[in-house]
């Protein structure tokens, strides 16, 4: 009975171990969420380990940061599953050389994983209120790398460009022509598809030359929608 | 309580059976805009539990509350209009306010779900008090008194909908409050109690400056209109009622239309006026963009239908998509027939096209026609060269919000009847988002594939394309075999805009994926298996389901199969599997949190009247049974003449109506007839059997009205109507008054159980229709109405 009491204290907490630290949170996220589906790229993997999660989701749902699951951040804007933010990483294939791009900074959390891999990165924010926010958590040392603007996404950042990758963290129903303009040949880019409470795809863009080319990712490996054999 | 009730109580009653109705109509609109469509069914299901709680109460403090006369009846009324005014401004407190999406997150939205469903539930319980007050009071006239009620109920409804399209969703609330607020008065009146007067007055006042100065009513912020509202300088710029849904078209200066723009597109994107239909995203109107509409409707998968087909005269069923206007008329189109269902939005496309004469041939090239596009395509002569399909899905998923929602446009006789009106060579295109885990693309496949076998195409893959982007697909049939010239310009044009064809005569494998990978090539293995008579196989093994809708189950975005639930939690996850299919899942939790409830509402009161003791399995199983049944009939014949009607929202007033008018009359007439035992049998009997008629006779207004106006629709709707609802007006005051004669004490409980099975009914009724189609929800009325019959049969 006793046991009982206990997984209905972890189940209704979100995986929470009262008293733990963030940072072995952080470092148990990397591993039961991450690694364990697949994700082996060792600079994404070390910036999650890095990247204080907790210090990028509102207060009252700050125990929570660890979990596996989205969490709002007001506007209508969530800040991305874990595993889906390590994901769109790695398939970005980033170097330390890399300039990235990311249109909708959200709560920041994603381009602070970016800053711990590439060169710069350069973030994009359409709403005001959420572009303030993010910039005074990018403050500091660790994230100097970083320039957040408040501004409309659809143009991209004409001054920095090209980037080598440019990650799209909140898609519209196209993707906009000055976005594709602005990747650097080579370059890759990634948007997700769907409802971030529901199930999502991702869509991998790559540029060679003037051939634009698309791939459909599937995030949620770990759980393959596949007929089974019969 | 007097012998008589005074004469104003009749009509006290009628008006608060309509202002209850009315309440209901409004609420479900301005929950659908706060929240979403299945989460206001499940708010108002819960809510309206009110009439089941009433029979409790009255049950158990029945002496007391008789004791209160028509003073506390009239108080009751009024106090249920006080709270009709209130509940929605009070939910939306910064400390009540629930957020559907965050109950997955937030425990706390349980609590604040659970104080919106009380406070919802208020207005619903007071007036069934009154009016089980009023019936159980003075059950030796329910024929009289619930004739007032049925009538009052359906004047209600149509009343609801008037309001709908007069007034903002702030001010409704407290318009249909007055209603039950003035019964209160007239049944008070006479009674010249200061204090009662007061009340009255006090809450009339209240209602007007409620509709002077309404609630704020604030949407989700992940509805889409919230966020289009985030966007910079986004501004709401025009607001109209609607009965079809409160449209406000927003104005931003980042609000830009292209769907599945292709990625070699290089010009500029028009900007747009997004339309919203209670918060969701419904098109818009592209903005010229230095005088001009840049051409990105050509960017997209859509143009395959037009390099199949020399367009001169097309056919677009749900016209709120600009681009397709402007689409077809940039291939040189002589006349474009827009359909759009919605009234306002129809409107607001004239008001654009009136401003933009140069983009048209002169003359009558384009008609925008304000329809429903199933009943219009019945009615279009043709030959159409091209029919356009509104495309299904939605880019950033909508989690199975609308696989409850019927949708007869996508039905397989919906695709045949557009073939039919197909010139030699005319073509159908359709197109779909990719969603994940695939099924729109794949049902729409199906579907078609499905159609051309029934239009007795041999060869249905000579006749079928297909065209992939990175989102999306779009499907085209060719009524004439598809030739090797535009096999050709179809792959040439596929290459200029980086899209793979899916379907083409002669297609090899290596060709589906040139531009657009996909992450294995399943998709591929799905598609060729529709073709061929395999199919079946397909359906069978799919974890969801792909069979297409049809008439009797019209029901396209229901994917969701119960049996496959274990799978489904293996492969997803608990967290996300509500979100395979919101709206299932919404109504299934409805159902069994309703279920509960009643159980719990019918059980409470034999504490009082005992466990033991005769004709309580009577009483539970005659009003139970007639509560369900009549409920069923109610939904399905809705849904039944929709086609016929044209709408959705004709039909139900239509329905609504006439049912309840002609059941008021019947209750009315049952007043002559000697409550016994035998009579009841007989009538139950008879409607039993004359349920199973109408499943048949409804199939004959499935082929549409033809030329036929609405009003004249109506009057044959109303009269095919008439004979069932005046039958079933009859078992519940004649079974009142045999009660009141037998069991008078189980009179409340009897109420009680009637509303509780009301409530069940729409659910349950929605719940069969989904898995077993319309003919089985009669079926079940008709079982309904036998099990009420078996109440009454003598004992051995």
């Amino acid at each position: 009975m006793r046991h009982l009491a206990c997984l209905c204290i972890l189940f209704l907490s979100g995986n929470f171990l009262p008293g733990e630290d963030f940072e072995r949170q952080r470092l148990r996220m990397v591993k039961t969420q991450i690694e364990s589906r697949d994700v082996g790229d060792k600079a994404t993997l070390a910036a999650l380990s890095q990247v204080p999660r907790h210090d990028f989701v509102p207060p009252d749902l700050i125990k929570y940061a660890y979990a596996d699951r989205p969490l709002p951040i007001g506007y209508g804007q969530t800040i991305s599953q874990p595993y889906i933010v390590a994901y769109m990483t790695e398939q970005l294939r980033l170097g330390p050389q890399f300039r990235a791009l990311e249109i909708g900074t959200g709560s920041g959390y994603q381009a602070a994983v970016l800053a711990q891999i590439v060169e710069k990165v350069y973030t994009i924010e359409i709403i005001s209120e959420l572009a303030g926010e993010a910039l005074e958590r990018l403050k500091g040392p660790a994230y100097d790398n970083v320039s957040v603007k408040h501004a409309d996404g659809f143009f991209g950042w004409e001054e920095a460009a090209p980037f080598d990758a440019i990650i799209v963290t909140a898609a519209a129903e196209f993707i906009p022509p000055p976005l594709i303009n602005q990747l650097k040949d080579g370059g890759r880019m990634i948007i997700p598809v769907g409802s971030p409470y529901g199930l999502q795809y991702l869509v991998l863009v790559t540029k060679n030359g003037d051939k634009v080319k698309t791939r459909r990712l599937i995030p949620v490996r770990f759980v393959p929608f596949t007929r089974r054999k019969r | 309580m007097a012998r008589c009730p005074s004469a104003g109580m009749g009509i006290a009653l009628g008006l608060l059976s309509a202002g209850i109705t009315a309440y209901q109509v409004i609420l479900m609109q301005i929950l659908s805009y706060l929240q979403w469509y299945h989460f206001a069914y499940m708010v108002v299901s819960l809510a309206l539990l009110g009439f089941g709680a009433s029979g409790t109460v009255l049950a158990l403090f029945r002496q007391r509350l008789t004791a209160g006369g028509e003073t506390l009846i009239a108080n009751l009324m009024t106090g249920s209009g006080i709270a009709m005014a209130l509940a929605a401004g009070i939910a939306q407190l910064d400390i009540f306010r629930f957020d559907l999406y965050l109950l997955f997150v937030e425990w706390p939205q349980i609590f604040k779900l659970a104080v919106s469903c009380l406070l919802y539930f208020i207005p619903f319980f007071l007036g069934a008090l009154a009016i089980g007050l009023i019936l159980t009071g003075w059950a030796e006239r329910a024929g009289t008194l619930y004739f007032a009620n049925l009538v009052g109920s359906g004047a209600g409804g149509l009343i609801g909908l008037v309001m709908l399209s007069i007034a903002m969703p702030g001010q409704l609330p407290a318009l249909a409050a007055l209603l039950p607020v003035v019964g209160g008065f007239l049944a008070s009146a006479g009674k010249h109690q200061k204090s009662s007067m007061l009340f009255t007055f006090g809450a009339v006042g209240l209602c007007m400056a409620l509709v002077v100065w309404p609630a704020t009513l604030v949407p989700s912020q992940f509805k889409a209109v919230s966020l289009a509202l985030n966007l910079p300088d986004a501004r709401v710029v025009q607001e109209h009622a609607s009965v079809h849904g409160f449209v406000q078209v927003v104005s931003s200066k980042s609000l830009r239309q292209a769907p599945g723009l292709s990625l070699n597109y290089r010009g500029p994107l028009p900007r747009r006026r997004a339309f919203f239909v209670n918060g969701d995203p419904y098109g818009g109107i592209p903005m010229p963009h230095e005088g001009k509409y840049p051409p990105t409707y050509a960017y997209s998968t859509e143009f395959l239908g037009y390099v199949m087909v020399e367009p001169r005269r097309v056919l677009l069923l749900g016209a709120a998509d600009v681009p397709s206007i402007l689409h077809a008329f940039s291939r040189g189109t002589q006349r474009v027939t827009a359909v759009e269902p919605h009234g306002e939005i129809a409107a607001l496309l004239r008001q654009w096209a009136g401003g933009e004469p140069s983009l048209f041939p002169p003359g009558d090239a384009l008609e925008i026609v304000n329809a429903d596009p199933r009943a219009r395509l019945a009615v279009e002569k043709g030959p159409f060269d091209l029919i356009r399909f509104p495309t299904v899905g939605a880019f950033g998923g909508n989690v199975g919000l609308y696989a409850l929602n019927e949708k007869f446009l996508m039905t397989r006789e919906a695709f045949l009847g557009a073939w039919q009106k197909l010139a030699p060579n005319g073509v159908i295109s359709i197109t779909s988002w990719m969603d994940y885990p695939v099924k729109n693309p794949l049902k729409v496949l199906a579907t078609l594939a499905e159609m051309l076998e029934a239009a007795g195409v041999s060869d249905p893959s000579a006749h079928l394309a297909a065209v992939r982007s990175w989102g999306a697909v779009t499907f085209a049939v060719k009524k004439s075999v598809i030739g090797p010239d535009e096999t050709a310009s179809i792959r040439d044009r596929c290459r200029e805009l980086s899209f793979d064809p899916l379907i083409l005569p002669g297609l090899a494998d290596a060709e589906r994926q040139e531009f657009n990978e996909m992450d294995d090539d399943q998709f591929f293995r799905h598609v060729d298996a529709m073709l061929p008579a395999d199919r079946q196989r397909l359906y069978a093994d799919y974890d969801f389901n792909l069979e297409p809708a049809t008439d009797n189950r019209p029901y396209f975005s229901q994917y969701l199969r119960w049996t496959r639930l274990r799978s489904y939690f293996e492969l997803y996850g608990p967290r996300k599997l509500p979100f395979l299919e919101l709206g299932s899942f919404m109504i299934a939790a409805t159902f069994v949190l309703l279920t509960l409830f009643v159980v719990l509402l019918i059980i409470i009161p034999l504490y009082r009247l005992g466990w033991h003791g005769p004709g309580k399995w009577r009483t539970l199983i005659y009003f139970g049974g007639l509560g369900l049944g009549f409920m069923l009939l109610e939904i399905v014949l809705m849904q039944r003449l929709t086609l016929f009607l044209g709408h959705p929202v004709r039909a139900a007033a239509t329905v609504i109506a006439a049912l309840l008018a002609f059941s008021g009359l019947g209750s009315l007439a049952s007043s002559k007839l000697p409550a016994r035992p035998g009579v009841i049998r007989r009538l139950t009997g008879c409607i039993a059997l004359l349920i199973v008629a109408y499943a048949v006779a409804t199939t004959l207004f499935l082929k549409g009205g033809g030329t036929l106006s609405f009003p004249l629709k109506a009057i044959l709707a109303a009269l095919f109507i008439a004979p069932l609802g005046f039958c079933l007006g009859m078992p519940f005051p004649l079974g009142l008054r045999l009660l009141n004669e037998q069991q008078p004490k189980h009179l409340p409980w009897a109420w009680g159980i009637n509303g509780c099975f009301s409530v069940i009914g729409p659910v349950l009724a929605i719940l069969v229709a989904v898995q077993a189609g319309f003919p089985i929800v009669f079926l079940l009325a008709s079982i309904a109405y036998l099990i009420a019959l078996a109440a009454h049969l003598p004992k051995r």
